[in-house]
């Protein structure tokens, strides 16, 4: 503070113009044509927990530009909403997945405006779409699969499932639901025949069952994070585990201890080759990002890269990895682009806040 | 330094240019040396409630008035729901809340929800700010809340009954009995009050941007309060005073997040008693016995599409007794001593911390004081506080002088250092909590010219105060690398305060009518000046909620027994983000009171009508969270004498 600020402060007080101070100017987003040229990354942020403030922004491969909070440019005064959860895209369109706001806002990619709002949800976490009528959207709250009609943008039954259902695979003729244990704990992934709606079976894994990847081989690999139970202790913390089942009756092939006890992983992806799984755990400081061969017979126990990250995604495009750094929660993010190949530090790119993770054209 | 004087020159040509026509001024009156020292001692900037507007705020929350009536900065976690203070951009645990002489605030989290207390209006408020806490201890970095319920021992018979009508919902009632001679005085105070806060607001996540009605926002708030007072002689006085309140809250959700309906409910037992005597001429003493109950029963809850869930149930109770003594010590007209003791154990009992988790505390505090007759008073004081952790050894230095004689402008002066301890939150939360913390430490700065002038029916109060302050090992929690990634508390920022306040008023008073306007402006700034992350955004910028500049204006015109108020307060901009990314918008809102009173033989009817948010703005406090449109609230207080 300069004395002639307190100068004129004090100047400002005996003149009385008291209510004369301005807000900070504010970039008045002009609705423009995003840009968006289905090369580049969709990066997701949550924002802060109860507020309005998730953002995407979309970052092209091309020339690394960033166009920053794109729905927000689109649609002012229309805010994103709070927790977004996920975006998927599905032929041209885009939807994005509110915990917090309870909806699912579907915009068009061309432009980014919203075109409809699915509602009646109580804390919807992903969605599958399963062709151009019907999506599947987890709803961690009520423990069941929303069905969505996509014609009419309304939610036309429900499937009940196990606790807290999350991710979702899309097989040739079934949904594989993780259902990650809700309020208390699950142990179980759910298998829904999508042509009826319903569910034909469960496969007992361990507790919490967050994350699923199909590799290139057909497999299913189901990332169970482990009960944290009494947060107040580690003690009685159960194993994160790492599962390859049979792609057709979803059998365990195989089964792997992640780390040690206290180690709760909770984020998988899988390369462009399908060959190579990378996971990480949200809350695991210095867990770093490892990495897993599909055909290895045992985890690697360090780390493929070092540092804490929030979220993990992969560009299957080019090939990058994309890791989000939520530094303390209460100030934008950065994503961390890595060569897949060597682990090597690309850039860091700007985001929202609380990176939770990324998605490209499909 | 130097800067502050650019404006001590200011502020001394401003008022001399008006020197000439000053009253007589009758500063030191106000020390009243043989007067029992509590909350009577010269302190920097002082602000006192007019005790005449509390008609309005009878049974409403110390959050309104603070609000309405000063420029502390308020958090508002929406309608009816938590409240927080920060006096001079610090921390909500910055400020004590001190009742009859006991802090309010929670052992557990350092702070007091404002929002769950009733004004009553017999009681006296001042706002004490910067730190404070060689005075009053722990806690008082960013100042003190001072609230006495005092007996009136003038009074033989007092009964009143308050019923209150308001928008949304709300109705509440309190009733008060006041009886006694000179030498017992006997005050109890009951109320309740229900509020729905279902008003409506704009939700602007969904498309359609709906008009929609804030849900799970209703509030009921039930207390009683009992006061004795018992006067033997002149020279001894025992006052007992005991409260009781419930509170039982829904907490409105966040604007787009209609499925989080969560519930506080918190019943607290409060209690002091105190006893005073003169002993001589030149010795008297002061005890004071606290003990404050604290029982807290917080769900968080998720609204499903039939039913609820409830995703946590979190239930707390702590307590603090507190024993302190004061002696005072009075050689000379020239000299004054005080000896403090004091003791606290606080107490909390948790899921979270794996049970019971006690803290004993004891301070010992010395006061020198050497009055110069007509001119001013020096005052050092110093403290040192005993307990598990490292706490600093503390002192201030405070002055008080009259400058060019009797022209009436009053110098303060003063420079302390002060200490917070952290919560039991802070050392025992499991995960997370570090029993390695340090005490916060804070070294601040305060200097204050206050000018009174009276011309014939006309006066005019003048004050304006700078002030610096640095918080250091300021205690932050976020993610944490030692703690397995969890969130955890450390000694990790460091903050720099600055700012100016100013209050202005001007009373203008004939035979039938009176008129005042009332001006005051605040600029704080409170800029984080630590990296506690790599590649940290925040370094350097203003802190989150804190806004930079604040005011208010008044004009109350009272004729006979009827009186009109009309406010307008100004709140700045406040960032939301540390990386200073996003930001809410300022506002002003304003307010409108017309009170009116009648009299019949022994009874008494008050009138107040008010109209909040006069002018039906939109606008947040804390992101997200809803504000009330144009609201009213009509209060009728019978009374019998």
């Amino acid at each position: 503070m300069k004395t002639n600020n307190y100068f004129l402060l004090a100047i400002t007080i005996f003149s009385v113009s008291i209510f004369s101070s301005c807000d900070p100017e504010t970039e008045v987003p002009i609705p423009i044509d995003t840009g968006y040229e289905g090369k580049g990354v969709f990066m997701i942020s949550e924002g802060n927990f109860g507020t309005s403030n998730s953002t995407i922004d979309y970052f092209q491969t091309s020339d690394n530009k960033v166009i920053e909070d794109i729905f927000n440019i689109a649609n002012t005064p229309l805010k994103v909403g709070s927790s977004l959860q996920s975006f998927t895209t599905y032929k041209g369109k885009g939807y994005m997945v509110l915990n917090g706001t309870a909806v699912v806002k579907v915009v068009s990619l061309k432009d980014f405006k919203i075109i409809a709002e699915i509602t009646g949800f109580s804390s919807p976490r992903y969605i599958t779409l399963i062709n151009e009528e019907k999506a599947y959207v987890s709803d961690w709250g009520t423990n069941s699969i929303q069905v969505v009609n996509l014609k009419t943008n309304k939610i036309e039954s429900s499937i009940p499932t196990g606790k807290g259902p999350e991710q979702m695979l899309l097989l040739d003729n079934v949904v594989l639901v993780a259902n990650s244990g809700g309020f208390i704990n699950d142990t179980k992934i759910s298998i829904i025949n999508y042509t009826t709606n319903t569910v034909i079976g469960s496969k007992e894994l361990s507790d919490k069952p967050t994350a699923i990847q199909k590799d290139a081989d057909g497999k299913i690999w189901v990332l169970c994070s482990g009960n944290a139970n009494d947060f107040t202790t580690t003690d009685d913390d159960t194993q994160g585990k790492l599962y390859k089942l049979n792609g057709s009756n979803y059998e365990v092939e195989k089964s792997f201890d992640i780390g040690i006890k206290s180690n709760h992983p909770d984020r998988l992806a899988i390369d462009a080759t399908g060959k190579t799984l990378f996971y990480t755990g949200s809350y695991e400081f210095g867990f770093g990002i490892r990495k897993h061969n599909i055909s290895a017979n045992a985890l690697v126990d360090t780390a493929f890269i070092n540092g804490n990250f929030y979220s993990l995604g992969i560009d299957k495009k080019t090939n990058v990895l994309f890791a989000g750094d939520a530094k303390n929660f209460s100030q934008k993010g950065e994503f961390n682009r890595f060569n897949i190949s060597d682990g090597k530090l690309i850039n860091k790119i700007a985001c929202g806040i609380s990176p939770i993770g990324i998605q490209i054209e499909q | 330094m130097r800067n502050f004087w650019v404006i001590i020159i200011l502020f001394t040509f401003f008022n001399c240019t008006q020197a000439f026509c000053i009253g007589d001024t009758t500063l030191l009156k106000e020390i009243q040396i043989t007067e029992f020292l509590r909350n009577k001692l010269f302190f920097k900037s002082i602000q006192k409630i007019d005790s005449s507007i509390l008609v309005s705020y009878q049974n409403r929350s110390l959050t309104d008035l603070l609000n309405e009536q000063t420029l502390v900065t308020i958090k508002n976690y929406g309608a009816g729901g938590i409240a927080t203070i920060s006096l001079r951009g610090t921390n909500a645990s910055h400020t004590k809340l001190i009742w009859n002489g006991i802090s309010l605030n929670s052992p557990m989290l350092g702070l007091f929800d404002y929002s769950t207390f009733p004004v009553f209006s017999n009681s006296k408020i001042s706002i004490i700010s910067g730190g404070q806490s060689a005075e009053f201890g722990a806690g008082a970095i960013g100042g003190v809340i001072n609230v006495d319920d005092e007996a009136d021992y003038g009074s033989r018979f007092k009964l009143s009954f308050s019923q209150q009508m308001g928008s949304f919902g709300r109705s509440g009632n309190s009733f008060n009995l006041q009886f006694g001679n000179n030498k017992f005085q006997s005050s109890t105070f009951l109320n309740r009050l229900i509020a729905k806060n279902d008003f409506l607001f704009v939700d602007y996540q969904k498309f359609s941007r709906p008009k929609v009605k804030l849900e799970n926002a209703s509030t009921i708030q039930e207390g009683v309060r009992q006061s004795f007072d018992w006067r033997p002689n002149s020279k001894r006085i025992f006052s007992l005073n005991s409260w009781f309140q419930y509170n039982n809250r829904n907490l409105a959700p966040q604007i787009g997040n209609a499925n989080n309906v969560s519930t506080i409910v918190d019943r607290s037992f409060r209690n002091s008693l105190e006893y005073r005597e003169i002993i001589n001429s030149k010795v008297n003493i002061q005890t004071n016995i606290g003990y404050v109950r604290d029982f807290l029963l917080f769900k968080n809850r998720l609204k499903l599409a039939d039913s609820i869930a409830e995703l946590l149930s979190s239930q707390s109770i702590s307590e603090i007794y507190t024993l302190s003594s004061k002696l005072n010590f009075k050689p000379s007209d020239q000299y004054n001593f005080q000896f403090i003791a004091e003791g606290f154990k606080e107490s909390a009992k948790i899921k979270e911390y794996g049970g019971l988790k006690a803290r004993n505390r004891y301070s010992i505090a010395v006061s020198v004081s050497r009055y110069f007759f007509n001119k001013g008073i020096i005052s050092a004081n110093a403290r040192k506080e005993f307990n598990d952790l490292a706490s600093p050894f503390i002192g201030s230095i405070h002055s008080e002088f009259n400058l060019f004689g009797k022209r009436g402008i009053k110098l303060l002066n003063s420079v302390s250092t002060n200490y917070a301890l952290p919560t039991l939150n802070d050392l025992y939360w499991k995960p997370g909590g570090n029993i390695n913390l340090n005490a916060e430490k804070s070294f601040n700065v305060d200097i204050a010219l206050e000018k009174k002038i009276i011309l014939n029916n006309i006066s005019i109060n003048n004050s304006i105060t700078a002030y610096w302050s640095k918080v250091n090992d300021w205690i932050l929690w976020q993610p944490s690398l030692e703690y397995n990634g969890n969130w955890s508390p450390q000694n990790l920022k460091r903050v720099r305060t600055s700012g100016i306040e100013s209050t202005n008023e001007i009373k203008w008073t004939r035979s039938k009518d009176s008129f005042s306007f009332r001006l005051n402006y605040s600029y704080t700034q409170a800029i984080n000046t630590k990296s506690t992350t790599e590649n940290d955004q925040s370094v350097g910028k203003q802190l989150i909620y804190i806004p930079l500049n604040s005011g208010l204006a008044q004009i109350k015109y009272q004729l006979k027994t009827f009186q009109i108020r009309y406010g307008t307060n100004y709140y700045g901009y406040r960032f939301t983000t540390s990386d200073h990314s996003d930001f809410l918008p300022s506002y002003v809102l304003s307010q409108i009171n017309f009170q009116k009173s009648f009299g019949y033989k022994k009874y008494q009817i008050e009138i107040d009508a008010g109209i909040y948010n006069l002018f039906n703005k939109t606008y947040q406090n804390l992101p997200d969270r809803a504000q009330p449109g144009r609201n009213f609230l009509i209060q009728f207080n019978l009374k019998y004498k």
